[in-house]
């Protein structure tokens, strides 16, 4: 009886993702891409498009990433609320799906004025993808419609289908909610991969005759994965911000304990959808080389290059501070202390992998340095710039991120099990082998040729996942009866709160500089290798420029993020009534 | 304390057979043989 709605749910679903493939035939294909002058870019108040686009675009995926990302752990939460019979989690879904209400308001404004700007200052350009993907905009219309209809049954139905059945059929909802939102992506990032590797089209850019073909391009699936990904950590990362705001702006220790058991679970949802992030975004890069080596030398090689060391810069931090707010968390039981010394050992691995990360391969150097450093590169340091040592680094570095995560896991349980001395030294050999191995293969990129230094980085991204899964497989089984220790939820410095503001502000640079990387790669093109942008915008900006154009982005994004923490928490407050008036 | 010594020994040398059987694999899905293959000296 109660899976009756569930399998309703599983059907609807199953068309759902179907239906993109209903009515996708189109059968006029009206000639070659468009070649537009420089007439047809206008210039309104002297502003040109990209600056316009560029900003709308990128508000617009980060709400967009935000408000598909928190229904899908929502749904994980409430489900695991349901299976354990704790009313805690039902509690803090709907918390995070509050905070999602407000932004999804935003996300709609920003969708519909980077529509209208695309339409207004690149008429040509959204002709032509207008003409190739046919049909397909009715269909994300009606998406967009599904979406917030899902969305807000979720969201208003939330205590009226709250036990029993109900339950289910609420649970269903937010199945549907999430088949809807991800499809919506998926779509959306046909239109991007397209523009990158065009499909589905001759080399003049005659539409074939199929929309389906032109969403199939090599980057569409690289793509989807990486951004369903990417938007479970960003998810994450900006309620555990919430979370952390909720916990400094409150005294009362029940609040305290609820927020820090809420910041702790977004910033595990952040660590875990961040932790296979690299490999999907490593499965995107070898697409790209793929699919045109000129291209991913623009990305890797080229005038972007520079750009990987901030990403760098960046994502090392997210590492530090995600580890650091799982070392505070040690603390909060008296089985954690005993993993403190450890702490420092890990903290010196993220740092040096950090270090060697940043390394750049050729500095900006003057003439003088040049020739007190015998050339361009560093004669000890240059070295590390090179792929082999980026890649080891970063390996071990999440090798390090997972083993303070295991160690924070054990804070709070003992195992029953009489073989579990076995199983810590099967995980100890485990952690060795696979950091040997990582390193040895990073020694051998260096002594071998280029086709094995790039080969042997997959069996280093096979070690790191081999140690996630055979661990997690382990403890799975090690774990099994463990005693739980009490976790003292609300001991938490303040100080490790702010390593939850640093995720979501590190994320959204990130996602800023990555996005307009994965743009600019198309260099002067609209669609790569079919339609020329013609506009008095076709170059690839300064550095310095775009440093500073993704920083204003970011700070205007954060501005609206702490407005909708403020609208949540306002919703939660209640003026006191008036005194009743007394006699005169 | 011996017996610890002896299961991580085994553990270690299991996990060893366990990647070297790992490297070779994808390597060789690769088309790229296995060995040294190392950069002609010049």
């Amino acid at each position: 009886m109660r899976w009756r709605p569930l399998l309703l749910a599983l059907g609807t679903v199953a068309l759902t993702v179907a239906l993109p493939d209903l009515g996708l035939g189109a059968e006029d294909t009206g000639g070659p891409a468009p070649t537009p002058t420089a007439a047809d870019y206008p210039r309104i108040a002297g502003v040109t498009g990209r600056p316009v686009v560029w900003a709308l675009a990128q508000m617009h995926l980060f709400l967009a990433a935000f408000v598909l990302a928190v229904p899908m752990f929502v749904v994980a939460i409430e489900l695991t609320g349901v299976l354990t019979g704790d009313d805690r989690y039902d509690r803090m879904a709907h918390e995070f799906m509050k905070i999602s209400m407000a932004a999804y308001a935003f996300t709609a404004l920003t969708g519909g004025a980077l529509a209208l700007a695309l339409f207004v200052f690149y008429p040509v350009l959204m002709g032509y993808l207008l003409r190739v993907f046919d049909g397909q905009v009715l269909i994300y219309a009606l998406l967009f419609i599904l979406e917030s209809f899902f969305l807000y049954l979720y969201y208003y139905t939330w205590n009226a289908l709250r036990y029993g059945d109900r339950k289910w059929i609420h649970l269903s909802i937010g199945v549907l909610l999430n088949a809807v939102g991800t499809t919506l992506m998926f779509v959306a990032n046909s239109w991007a991969t397209f523009m990158m590797a065009p499909s589905g089209v001759d080399e003049v850019g005659t539409p074939l005759g199929s929309v389906w073909a032109a969403m199939q391009g090599p980057l569409w699936n690289p793509l989807n994965l990486h951004r369903f990904l990417a938007n479970i950590a960003y998810g994450g990362a900006i309620v555990g911000a919430y979370a952390a705001y909720r916990f400094l702006a409150t005294d009362r220790p029940e609040e305290r304990a609820h927020y820090d058991w809420m910041g702790y679970t977004a910033n595990f949802i952040a660590i875990l959808g961040f932790l296979p992030l690299p490999f999907a975004g490593y499965w995107l890069m070898a697409e790209i080389y793929a699919y045109s080596q000129q291209m991913g030398i623009t990305a890797m090689g080229g005038v972007l290059a520079w750009l990987f060391i901030i990403q760098a810069v960046l994502i090392g931090s997210i590492l530090l501070a995600a580890n650091y707010y799982l070392w505070c968390g040690l603390m909060r039981t008296e089985g954690g202390r005993r993993f403190v010394p450890w702490v420092k050992y890990i903290a010196v691995v993220l740092v040096a992998g950090f270090l060697v990360w940043v390394t750049p391969r050729t500095l900006i150097l003057t003439p003088q340095e040049v020739l007190a450093m015998g050339g361009t590169g560093h004669p000890l340091l240059g070295p590390l710039g090179i792929m082999p040592a980026k890649n080891t680094a970063v390996n071990l570095m999440l090798l390090a991120t997972f083993l303070s995560f295991q160690l924070f896991r054990r804070a709070s349980r003992t195992p029953t099990v009489p073989w579990a001395w076995i199983g810590n030294c099967v995980i100890a050999a485990l952690y060795l082998v696979a950091a040997i191995n990582i390193v040895a293969a990073g020694i051998y990129g260096y002594i071998t040729p280029t086709v094995y230094k790039v080969g042997a980085s997959v069996p280093q991204v096979v070690s790191t996942l081999s140690v996630i899964v055979f661990v997690l497989l382990i403890e799975a089984f090690m774990y099994r009866g463990a005693v739980a220790r009490p976790i003292a939820w609300g001991r938490m410095s303040s100080r490790s709160q702010y390593a939850l503001f640093v995720l979501p502000v590190a994320f959204t640079w990130l996602m800023a500089l990555m996005g307009y990387i994965r743009s600019s790669i198309r260099t002067y093109w609209h669609v790569y290798t079919i339609m020329k942008d013609r506009s008095p915008d076709a170059y690839i900006p300064t550095i310095g420029e775009v440093g500073n154009y993704i920083t204003v982005i970011t700070l205007v994004f954060m501005a609206v993020i702490v407005f909708i923490f403020w609208l949540s928490q306002i919703g939660e407050t209640r003026q006191a009534a008036p005194a009743a008036e007394t006699g005169r | 304390m011996a017996a610890r010594a002896l299961v991580f020994l085994l553990a270690l040398l299991s996990w060893v057979v366990y990647f070297y059987a790992v490297d070779w694999l994808l390597m060789t899905a690769q088309g790229l043989p296995v060995g040294w293959n190392l950069m002609p000296l010049s």
